[in-house]
């Protein structure tokens, strides 16, 4: 029987990007593009279901390896090119490893735009933890940056 | 023609997020089983949790929701609504929530109980972790809620002991 446990964390990743705001908001709202960047470099990110409004539902299945990974999201507030809050939880193999509450923020900089990310996790069983979700996440945001310098 | 109004209209402020986090621990003199069924069973829960509330639902199950409408002590309309995230029974309940009050956003929160028996009695933890919406709702009555409901759940199980 696994050893039940929750470990609590809470992280900020922020970045200036050379696009401005509604671009951004663009890569994250319009499947086709977020596909681009979220997600495992040279997968397939088709989510299985796309449903960016507040109450939609996000999920995904992926394989990396031996390892079945799910994501699962709900929108719960969208402030067109200024905020997006969602919850999603995440399980491997299917075990549920986390639970997150996320806010992505998005501000008018000169040209540019001014991101924050901060995510709330409760992290499962031991089987992830703040640290790494933390390096996961910047790993995304640097896929983010790439995709906008690039389009 | 009607002159443009700035984007950020003084009735209309400016999106901020203010961000809250607690943990609450507490000994209840009730089993892992009991104080489980305090939260998933609809009947039981009625008798603490928002207890003002004029209308709810509870579908306790991963995926399931859970609605409450009702009006605050101050007499504002709100509605709250929970999606179950994770269960473990009689150990563990994750779920997240939504307050809009009047109609409009206050908050996104992430919650979670962890029950541990003791013996006869059990200890719990229930922590929340919350990002407030532009001012409508607040980190401090969040807290002070939260607190208050436990208390009414422990006076809940002492009665029955006693």
């Amino acid at each position: 029987m696994t050893e039940r446990s929750i470990a609590y964390g809470t992280f900020v990743i922020e970045r200036t990007l050379p696009v401005p705001p509604a671009r951004v908001f663009a890569a994250w709202a319009d499947v086709q593009q977020k596909t681009k960047w979220f997600g495992a470099p040279g997968g397939d990110n088709m989510p299985k279901q796309f449903e960016f409004r507040v109450g939609g539902r996000e999920f995904s299945e992926g394989q990396v390896g031996d390892t079945t990974f799910t994501f699962d999201v709900l929108y719960q507030d969208i402030v067109e090119n200024e905020r997006i809050i969602y919850t999603y939880d995440m399980t491997m193999n299917g075990a549920r490893i986390s639970v997150s509450l996320a806010s992505v923020e998005l501000r008018a900089q000169g040209n540019g735009t001014r991101l924050l990310v901060t995510e709330h996790g409760a992290y499962l069983d031991g089987l992830d933890n703040n640290e790494q979700r933390k390096e996961g996440t910047i790993a995304l945001i640097g896929q983010l940056e790439d995709y906008l310098k690039s389009a | 023609m009607l002159p443009t109004l700035p984007r950020h209209a003084p009735d209309r402020p400016r999106p901020s997020l203010m961000r809250s986090s607690f943990l609450l621990e507490r000994d209840f003199p009730a089993s892992a089983a009991t104080v489980f069924a305090a939260w998933s069973s609809p009947a039981c829960k009625a008798r603490w949790f928002s207890i003002e509330s004029q209308h709810r639902r509870l579908d306790f199950r991963v995926g399931g929701r859970e609605f409450l409408y009702g009006r605050s002590s101050c007499g504002r309309r709100f509605t709250y609504e929970a999606v179950y995230r994770e269960i473990v029974p009689d150990t563990r309940i994750v779920f997240s929530y939504d307050i809009h009050i009047e109609g409009r956003h206050g908050s996104s929160s992430l919650a979670s109980l962890e029950i541990s028996p003791h013996g006869e009695a059990c200890a719990i933890r229930y922590s929340e972790q919350g990002i407030f919406l532009d001012g409508l709702d607040s980190p401090r009555g969040r807290f002070n809620g939260a607190t208050l409901r436990l208390a009414r759940l422990d006076g809940l199980f002492r009665e029955k002991i006693t």
